[in-house]
């Protein structure tokens, strides 16, 4: 399985495993953050750095945490985690951290990261629970990101990144003529909308190549029975042959 | 036993969904056209071509929308589109809302209402929202603002709005002197969504419908009936009298959504207690949202709501409705007298006349002036 597992190719790890979409964690901020790419990016960055630093420190002390309390223990380390990073950004991006408001300290409860916890970096080694974290952070991100990008353009109609730094406009593109903008895309009402469009279509991918692969595997099979058989038929064919010149002799 | 699964609505009758579809269809027509013509006489050609192109192009983004769907689920598109009558829900669309309303933000509204509020839940049938209450909800919530200005008068329930939806005598008497009176409120002859002012055309198409058999007479007459006995005995209350009941009946969406939103097959319940239920509760709550919320008429957002209750109502009504019928009624009874009471206690006691700067040089100048001075205030409020 885990052979299997490293052979599939980036991108397909990062739909397959996709926390958000995938396996629908993570979805509250998900869906509240996603207004603009900038807070989009902004808080897919805190999660990954939250979920390497959380995933590191949980798969150390996973061995000599006693197992009444493991929850408490994660808890705290995530938390300040989460606090650091909260406040680190409110001293260098005090807009981004306004932006974000009440969801940075929400990574807290934060279902991916306490997720990966419990079922990766508490079974496995400091060096793999990094690269889980980043992988999951990053899938994280992306998903968030395609959010931001669709509510952005369908609900204001410019698409528009900041420096969270400085505070200044990186570029700003105006892809809808004015006044054809769809507001209701702001709202939650359009979050929810573009969420299950993009879960729907990440399931539809899922399936499609999984049925694909079904029927490879199936095809393999077949050919594999068939050689099977061609080759038992063979050895029947000698064993027959053999007995013949046994018998001859 | 034969079982057969098909979605709803199903029939016993000989009657087919085509031929329902295809009456309703032509109602809605008939409104359509009095909505042109009225729009061509009153404001001449170019807004009576608006309403045209309004509804033009709803109908074909719907159909569109639709072709499109099909054709990506790899559907017969022209058996799909025959087979989910989205014209129905793009005129509805179209007639409950206001003239004023963009045709960018109708066209999408559309699309969103066909393809949110009823092909991804299965397709027409399956649906749990009336698909064209879901797209005027969206046009309500997201556009108010694209809105042009073209008439600058107010509807009448934007009006009254203006005094809290309860006032005096007199300051009632004034709004729908605004409009010409009560009779021609009764005959359409006044500016408001396209196309639910004339209440003659609408009944006449509610009579149509239940003759042809098309809807049961329980839902659209219990619905209006509730809101003009609920209104009325408000009305007798506080002191506004018999016209606040028939204000609040004319006024709004209450007769068009009566006859052809609540009546949707889909997204109503199935037995007739289970229907007059959910007509009592809607008329209870579009009265409620009328006097107690930030909107100027309910009728949408009740409608909405109960199609949300179906389900439960449906559940509560179920059994054979002939050996059940005692507790069947019953729970009717109980259901309705719960949505009513609430309505009435709101009514009575807790809907305050506002103060606001309308009713102020009303009072201090002469009452007369109170007709004058409305108009300004609303436009207002509108935006």
């Amino acid at each position: 399985m885990s052979e299997e597992k490293k052979k599939k190719s980036l991108i397909d790890q990062l739909i397959y495993d996709n926390p958000v979409f995938g396996l629908y964690l993570g979805i509250c901020s998900c869906l509240a953050v996603t207004t603009t790419i900038t807070n989009a990016l902004g808080m897919g960055l805190a999660v990954i750095v939250v979920l390497v630093l959380s995933n590191i420190l949980v798969s150390l002390v996973a061995p000599f945490t006693p197992d009444e309390i493991h929850i408490p223990v994660y808890i705290v380390i995530i938390a300040s985690l989460v606090t650091i990073v909260g406040m680190v950004m409110q001293a260098y991006m005090p807009s981004l951290y306004d932006a974000l408001g009440a969801f940075i300290d929400l990574i807290v409860v934060n279902c991916i990261i306490l997720g990966r916890a419990e079922a990766f970096a508490s079974k496995n080694g400091v060096a793999a629970s990094a690269r889980d974290g980043f992988m999951m952070g990053l899938a994280y991100t992306l998903s968030v990101f395609m959010m931001g990008f669709i509510r952005q353009i369908l609900g204001t109609g410019v698409l528009a990144l900041k420096n969270p730094l400085t505070d200044t406009t990186l570029f700003s593109l105006r892809l809808l003529p004015n006044g054809f903008d769809i507001p209701i895309f702001t709202t939650p009402t359009g979050a929810f909308l573009v969420f299950a469009v993009l879960a729907a279509l990440v399931t539809f991918y899922k399936n499609t190549k999984d049925a694909k692969a079904a029927a490879a595997e199936k095809a393999r099979k077949a050919a594999e029975a068939k050689e099977k058989a061609a080759k038992a038929a063979a050895a029947k064919a000698a064993a027959a042959a053999k007995q013949a010149a046994a018998k001859e002799a | 036993m034969k079982l057969t699964f098909k979605p709803a609505p199903n029939y016993r009758s000989k009657q087919s969904t085509t031929g329902i579809m295809t009456d309703l269809t032509l109602c809605l027509l008939a409104v359509a056209v009095f909505a042109v013509i009225y729009y061509f006489v009153a404001y001449g050609s170019s807004m009576g071509i608006r309403v045209l192109i309004n509804l033009c192009a709803t109908v074909a983004a719907a159909l569109v929308t639709e072709a499109l769907w099909f054709k990506a689920m790899k559907k017969d598109v022209k058996e799909g589109i025959l087979s989910s009558y989205g014209w129905v829900t793009a005129l509805i669309l179209t007639l409950i809302s206001s003239v004023n309303a963009s045709v960018y933000a109708l066209v999408i509204s559309t699309v969103l209402a066909i393809l949110f509020g009823k092909l991804v839940f299965g397709g027409f049938g399956q649906n749990i929202f009336n698909p064209a209450a879901f797209g005027e909800a969206v046009v309500m919530s997201s556009f108010a603002a694209s809105n042009a200005d073209l008439l600058s008068g107010a509807t009448p329930t934007v009006a009254y709005k203006g005094y809290g939806w309860i006032s005096t005598a007199d300051q009632l008497s004034g709004v729908i002197a605004q409009y010409g009176g009560l009779g021609k409120m009764f005959l359409g002859m006044y500016d408001s969504t396209m196309g639910s002012t004339c209440a003659l055309l609408i009944l006449a198409c509610l009579v149509f419908l239940i003759v042809r058999k098309d809807i049961d007479w329980q839902t659209p007459v219990f619905y209006i009936g509730s809101v003009f006995v609920i209104s009325l005995i408000v009305g007798l209350a506080r002191g506004a009298g018999i016209q606040y009941a028939l204000f609040n009946v004319l006024a709004g969406g209450v007769l068009f959504g009566g006859v052809f939103m609540t009546t949707d097959p889909v997204t109503s319940p199935v037995s007739i207690p289970g229907k007059i239920l959910f007509a009592v509760g809607a008329a209870s709550l579009t009265l409620i949202i009328r006097w107690k919320s930030n909107l100027s008429d309910g009728v949408l957002y009740s409608i909405l709501l109960m199609n949300m209750l179906t389900p439960m109502i449906d559940r509560l009504m179920d059994g054979s409705q002939i050996k059940d019928s005692k507790r069947l009624v019953r729970n009717m009874l109980i259901g309705s007298c719960c949505f009513a009471a609430i309505a009435l206690i709101v009514g009575i006691a807790a809907i305050q006349p506002k103060k606001t700067a309308a009713a102020e040089p009303a009072v201090t100048e002469v009452t007369a002036a109170a007709d004058t001075e409305v108009p300004e205030v609303i436009i207002s409020e509108g935006n």
